[in-house]
């Protein structure tokens, strides 16, 4: 272990000292997240995806000016048009973050993870899914509030939990 | 006493008194009547002759008022017979010059007689010879004068208070008579200074000793600090600076890097703002999970659930919470 730690480049050879969690936290510690941190994990992720959309259209016609800058003017788009984008750019998002390190960005900010029934990370497709019911019902994360377990309808659906998980 | 006889003859008074007759207070005293200088603090004496008050009449007497003309007449006729038979002669010799002459020619050289035996010649040969001892004794008198004349100055100056001399001279009436102003417009002082050698001179001045003995501090304290630099104009100094030649002189970059490498900024901002969103996320996420808890309890309470109190570390479905794996993950 030595040898590896010190291959990581740890400073004399022993890893970090892991920072100690707020007292506060310590009675939610590995609970379901209620409806409240979810919706405002939902929001962060969704301010994100919308700002990442607004600047590809913009990055879009920017292109456009350069190309063609006499007779340039913004391009009009249908709202199901934009939605879609916005849906599909959201669904993308929330998979590859699900199956990676199973936080988005909002989840990152509110302590939160999401896992299947075993704590373990969500497949690929198991991600996917998840993140299509999310996108296509996005008001059954209100059934959160509703339930003892504190589940979404897409908990309910695919047998995934989202708790709390501090990170150190 | 009253048998005192006076004369007086060519102003010289003369008591012609034995002066066995005499007490030695009465001997008489033979005085030229000329004014002697005396002491201007000493009164003027009140008898000359003696020291009783009867010869005051005396000695008034022979004061040079009232001398008899005597010298007076007698040089009056010696001067006037003098010109009489001075003016006689030059009317004879006036008339007799052109018969002297002749007979002077014939009697200086009498045809007949050899050249050196004329009395022209002998007069010549006198004349030589006299000539001769003149200039020896000229010699002569030069060569004693010379022995004589510094002892004689010798005694002079040693009999004479020169300090005396020097203090009865009133040297600020004296020093007032000289022009200095035209002294100095006179004195060419470029000339002076050439030939001087400064350079030797402060080469022999110990300037540090100088300093040691000058005392700056009343000096200082007398400088007015205040005038002068409200005399200063800093705005034209200010304008003769160039800044950019200053600036450019300076090495700010490697300035700049030493001061950011000693303030480690990167740290220091990494510590801020760390701390800054970590404060800022902890209360968010301590926030939303109260919230958390207090919608879970209104729904509990609205939907006539009986909320047990949460075992921390297990899941709700009472199976042993993976989180800890996961956040080992």
């Amino acid at each position: 272990m030595t040898s590896a730690h010190a291959s990581d480049g740890w400073a004399g050879g022993r890893p970090p000292a892991p920072r100690a969690l707020p007292e506060a936290f310590l009675p939610y510690r590995g609970q379901p997240a209620g409806v409240i941190s979810r919706s405002l994990a939902g929001g962060v992720d969704l301010a994100l995806v919308v700002t990442v959309g607004v600047s590809m259209y913009l990055g879009y016609s920017g292109l456009r000016f350069l190309w063609n800058p006499r007779d340039f003017h913004f391009g009009s788009l249908h709202w199901l048009v934009a939605v879609v984008v916005e849906g599909t750019l959201l669904a993308v998002y929330l998979t590859a973050c699900w199956a990676t390190s199973g936080r988005t960005y909002g989840d990152r900010v509110l302590a939160l993870r999401v896992t299947d029934a075993n704590g373990d990370r969500l497949h690929v497709v198991h991600a996917l899914a998840r993140a299509v019911l999310c996108v296509v019902i996005p008001l059954g994360l209100f059934l959160s509030a509703l339930t003892a377990t504190k589940r979404s309808l897409s908990d309910v659906l695919l047998r995934t939990t989202v708790r709390y998980d501090w990170e150190r | 006493m009253g048998s005192i006889t006076h004369a007086v003859v060519l102003g010289v008074a003369v008591v012609p008194r034995s002066e066995a007759e005499m007490e030695p207070a009465q001997i008489p005293v033979v005085r030229a009547d000329i004014p002697s200088p005396r002491p201007a603090e000493e009164p003027p004496p009140a008898a000359t002759g003696t020291a009783t008050g009867e010869q005051t009449d005396t000695n008034a007497d022979a004061s040079p008022e009232s001398l008899p003309p005597v010298v007076d007449v007698l040089l009056g006729a010696g001067a006037g017979l003098f010109r009489l038979a001075e003016r006689s002669v030059h009317r004879v010799s006036n008339m007799a010059r052109p018969l002297a002459g002749s007979l002077a020619a014939v009697a200086l050289r009498p045809p007949g007689l050899p050249e050196r035996l004329h009395p022209e010649t002998q007069l010549r040969l006198l004349a030589e010879r006299g000539r001769r001892e003149r200039v020896t004794v000229e010699q002569s008198g030069a060569e004693l004068l010379r022995v004589l004349v510094p002892l004689i100055v010798d005694k002079l100056l040693d009999s004479i208070d020169m300090m005396g001399i020097v203090r009865r001279i009133d040297l600020d009436a004296a020093v007032r008579t000289v022009d200095i102003d035209a002294i100095a417009r006179r004195l060419d002082l470029g000339a002076v200074f050439d030939s001087a050698p400064i350079e030797r001179i402060v080469t022999r001045v110990d300037v540090d000793a100088i300093a040691e003995r000058v005392d700056l501090e009343p000096i200082v304290k007398r400088v007015d600090v205040d005038a002068v630099v409200a005399a200063v104009d800093l705005d034209a100094v200010a304008a003769r600076l160039d800044l950019d030649a200053i600036i450019a002189r300076v090495d700010v970059v490697g300035i700049a890097q030493e001061v950011v490498e000693a303030l480690d900024l990167p740290e220091i901002i990494r510590r801020s703002t760390g701390s800054m969103s970590s404060d800022a996320v902890r209360g968010v996420r301590m926030r939303s999970m109260q919230a958390d808890e207090s919608v879970a309890r209104l729904t509990d309470r609205l939907l006539g659930r009986r909320r047990s109190n949460p075992d921390h570390g297990s899941s709700p479905d009472g199976s042993k919470d993976g989180l800890d794996d996961v956040g080992a993950r």
